[in-house]
């Protein structure tokens, strides 16, 4: 049986930071730690903290992912490192780094860690800003098949702060592969609601990534038509990311979401579309998407008792819900209980299904909760 | 149809028949179809404008949801740079120096309340105080509008890209969004302030707005603030001088009356030495001489060298007197403070002194307790009780009264010698403890004294650090008090 532990300190110093967590593992995990699954705001050097955590926690493996908010039990924290650690009996886990020059390499980088791994229960991923999530997504498929088990977290050129690192090696792809014996599950958290009637992608460019019409008219018309006045001022603050439009598959609305709007009108998405695929515009409710937040973690939570979570959560979510995200985190954490760790970070944009042999999909705008058990 | 039947050879009765059959079953479906497709025909409509509606419905959902999430986001927008302009508030608030205040306004300062670029520049001497992010060139574009436009700026609040005035302005910098406000201290603009932000920001918003006319204000009325204080320690800095000067000057005068003090207890003391002798030789010699060991007298010699004994008496006592001030002065005196009865020693100087009271027909009254010991040394204490009686026997006038008192609260015992003589003016009650000083009434005019009696009386109670003073009405009489502190289990 895996046995976790959880850390976290803010303290400003890196030296300091790790000493708190140090101790606070070494408490929980006297004996060794295996693997290490580190979150850090930017206000700590990542290089220093590898350095750190490799002497004084000696873990086998180190995974750091440097994110513009950490989730930490009930709460979201602006500066602060959490560390996640596990001693394995018969489990197995197996930790690859891939660098982001040699994603050419990746099909065989996956293929051999779940080799290694001889029956893989799931895989998690950390993307740098310096991979394209298509390419990516391409290479999983051809290696593991449309239907993976996989959850990736990644992060684009428009975000901030992010930043993939492994010690000293920086904009690497980051794998963790965990074997059949590890028994986690995940489950996708949305909000949004599809409204207004259909419509179709009539024209799509997959490879540029690009919606160029719509019910052939412009793409653009589209939030033209629902937005009415209040277009120009959505157009002005770059605040379609409200508005994602959502693609229907298997009954579920996929999201797409608008990064840029092109001088011929045309959209630039993040998402997967093909052409004459139905679509509907997309609105996040908040009171709906915390009632689906309770309703997922109460069935989980009566399902797997997990001990751990770890959320993978998405920075435009954050951006739409603000001060509601604390509170869903309050919620989550208070229906877990106490002897259920949470932990988490925010991601631009992941690559998972919603659940088992359902097709993996680029999206932003959702939240991913994955149960240890 | 009856065409195509009649060509297949029926008769005519039966192809007449057929047709009708036909056409009723035409007829049949086609009254079966419009009765059956209409109601779904109909249904499809009311499909589609529910679809219609539920469309619109969304666009209303949409606009009204947009429309809540911007005014939240302006409503959080406002919170947040508002919470940003207290916690620059707090870290500001004691300032109370110019350029420390302004060196509060750090990029981070100004990056939390949504701006890029600062700068603050004097009205008066367009002197740089603040520049953040601002080139030379951009900064000396900013003090050339002010100059220019000095009497324009008075009468704004805030100059923003839209105004008039500000056109110039916003072409020369090439600025989107700006904003200047004076800073106002008192009455008079101390100085401006200039901020500007990128323009993918998305324009000045209201709460940049509000937020820079509240930093405004609030500069205002630190530099209020901060020149209340300057006025407020340079007064007592001044205060503080005048002081240190007074103190100063009062010390060297006080070092020289000590110096002279000194001089003069020295010369008192010395000339005291000096006379002591040759007063103790004549002394001797006068006394024989009026007691004629060396022979008989004539009369008239005899009552003259009495009156050479008598005054060589009282220099003896104003020699001795003098002596023992001088030793108190210069703490050559010892003092042995004992416990020790009071009343005792009140009852022994009155009966010492009880002959010269006997002989002025004074009526003499002693209040004390039977027995209340003090602590004091008890000579020098019966050389103040004789000084008192003593005075108060040579001012009161035959058949009057004195009353010597001791009355005792809390630990402290007051003694009180009590006449009714003369009494002392107003003007005088002050100096009578002072050396030689003598009040101007007819006693002391037909009574010749030293003056030096009371001023030895103060010293010596003040050498026990008890208090002493006077109470006295003209013509109705004085009283002396003195205090001493009680002795107790004794």
């Amino acid at each position: 049986m895996v046995k976790f532990s959880l850390a976290f300190s803010d303290k400003t110093r890196e030296e300091e930071a790790i000493k708190e967590i140090s101790l606070k593992t070494k408490y929980v995990l006297p004996r060794k730690i295996n693997f290490a699954l580190i979150f850090f705001t930017p206000h700590y050097r990542s290089t220093l903290l590898h350095y750190i955590v490799s002497i004084t926690m000696q873990p086998e493996n180190i995974v750091q992912i440097c994110t513009p908010f950490l989730i930490y039990e009930n709460k979201i924290v602006e500066k602060g490192v959490v560390c996640v650690c596990m001693e394995l009996g018969d489990e197995k886990l197996g930790v690859d780094f891939v660098k982001t020059q040699q994603i050419s390499k990746i099909e065989v980088s996956l293929r051999r860690l779940v080799k290694k791994l001889k029956r893989y229960t799931y895989l998690f991923s950390f993307l740098p800003s310096s991979i394209d999530p298509y390419t990516y997504l391409h290479g999983i498929k051809l290696s593991l098949g449309k239907y993976a088990k996989i959850l990736c977290g990644g992060y684009t050129l428009y975000s901030e702060s992010s930043q993939l690192i492994k010690g000293e090696e920086e904009d690497s792809i980051t794998l963790i592969g965990l074997g059949e014996n590890i028994k986690v599950f995940h489950r996708k958290v949305n909000g949004f609601l599809p409204l207004g009637e259909s419509f179709t992608f009539t024209k799509v460019d997959e490879e540029r990534r690009l919606i160029l019409e719509i019910d052939n008219k412009p793409a653009i018309e589209i939030y033209r038509k629902y937005l009415g006045d209040k277009f120009e001022i959505l157009k002005k603050n770059e605040l379609f990311y409200l508005y994602p439009l959502g693609t229907k598959s298997n009954g579920n609305y996929k999201l797409v979401s608008i990064k840029e709007i092109l001088g011929d009108e045309s959209l630039f998405y993040l998402g997967n579309i093909s052409p004459g695929e139905k679509g509907k515009i997309m609105v996040l409710k908040e009171n709906l998407l915390l009632e689906n937040t309770k309703k997922i973690v109460e069935e989980e939570k009566n399902k797997y008792s997990p001990r751990l979570v770890i959320i993978f959560d998405s920075m435009v979510r954050r951006k739409i819900l603000k001060s509601k995200d604390n509170e869903e985190k309050y919620l989550i954490k208070e229906i877990l209980g106490k002897e259920t760790k949470v932990v988490g970070a925010y991601f631009d944009y992941h690559i998972g299904s919603r659940e088992a042999f359902e097709e993996l999909a680029i999206e932003e705008g959702n939240m991913y909760l994955t149960f240890w058990q | 149809m009856i065409k195509s039947l009649t060509f297949i050879n029926l008769p005519w009765g039966l192809t007449i028949l057929l047709s009708g059959i036909l056409c009723g079953f035409l007829f049949y479906i086609y009254y079966y179809l419009h009765h059956k497709i209409y109601p779904l025909k109909k249904d499809l409509n009311n499909l589609e404008r529910e679809l219609k509606e539920l469309d619109h419905q969304a666009k209303l959902i949409i606009q009204s949801d947009i429309e809540s999430k911007l005014y939240r986001e302006a409503v959080e927008d406002k919170l947040k740079k508002l919470s940003f302009l207290k916690n620059f508030i707090n870290n500001s608030l004691n300032i109370l120096d110019r350029d420390e205040l302004f060196q509060q306004i750090s990029e981070k300062v100004i990056r939390d309340m949504g701006f890029e670029k600062a700068l603050i520049v004097l009205f008066g001497t367009l002197e740089e105080k603040v520049n953040i992010n601002f080139s030379k060139n951009e900064s000396d574009v900013i003090k050339h509008f002010i100059e220019r436009n000095r009497e324009n700026l008075l009468s704004l609040p805030l100059v923003s890209p839209e105004l008039e005035i500000a056109k110039e302005l916003k072409k020369n910098l090439n600025f989107e969004e700006f904003l200047l406000g004076p800073i106002v201290s008192g009455t008079h603009i101390y100085a401006f302030l200039f901020v500007s932000k990128c323009i993918i920001e998305g324009g000045m918003s209201e709460a940049e707005k509000e937020v820079f006319s509240i930093l405004c204000m609030y500069l205002g009325q630190c530099l209020d603030n901060i020149k209340s204080f300057e006025a407020l320690y340079q007064a007592g800095e001044e205060l503080e001088n005048k002081i240190k000067e007074k103190t100063f000057e009062l010390t060297k005068t006080l070092k020289e009356i000590e110096k002279i003090s000194k001089m003069k207890s020295d010369f008192i003391s010395s000339v005291s030495h000096e006379l002591r002798t040759p007063l103790t030789s004549i002394k001797g010699f006068s006394s024989l001489l009026v007691a004629e060991k060396f022979g008989k007298l004539p009369p008239q010699a005899k009552e003259r060298l009495k009156k050479i004994d008598d005054n060589v008496n009282k220099l003896v006592d104003m020699v001795n007197t003098l002596l023992d001030i001088s030793r108190i002065e210069s703490r050559r005196i010892e003092v042995k403070i004992a416990p020790y009865d009071i009343t005792k020693l009140v009852k022994d100087t009155v009966d010492f002194l009880l002959p010269q009271i006997e002989n002025k027909n004074i009526n003499l009254n002693i209040d004390t307790p039977s027995s209340l010991y003090v602590y004091m040394d008890k000579n020098l204490i019966e050389r103040v009780l004789i000084n008192l009686v003593n005075n108060a026997i040579k001012f009161t006038p035959p058949r009057g009264e004195i009353t010597v008192r001791c009355t005792k609260s809390n630990s402290k015992v007051t003694v009180s010698v009590k006449d009714t003589g003369c009494g002392i003016p107003k003007d005088d009650l002050e100096k009578i403890f002072q050396e030689f000083y003598r009040a101007d009434n007819p006693i002391n005019r037909e009574v010749r004294g030293t003056g030096l009696g009371l001023s030895l009386v103060k010293r010596i109670i003040e050498l026990h650090k008890e208090k002493i003073w006077v109470e006295s009405e003209v013509g109705k009489g004085t009283t002396f008090h003195f205090t001493l502190t009680e002795a107790k289990n004794v």
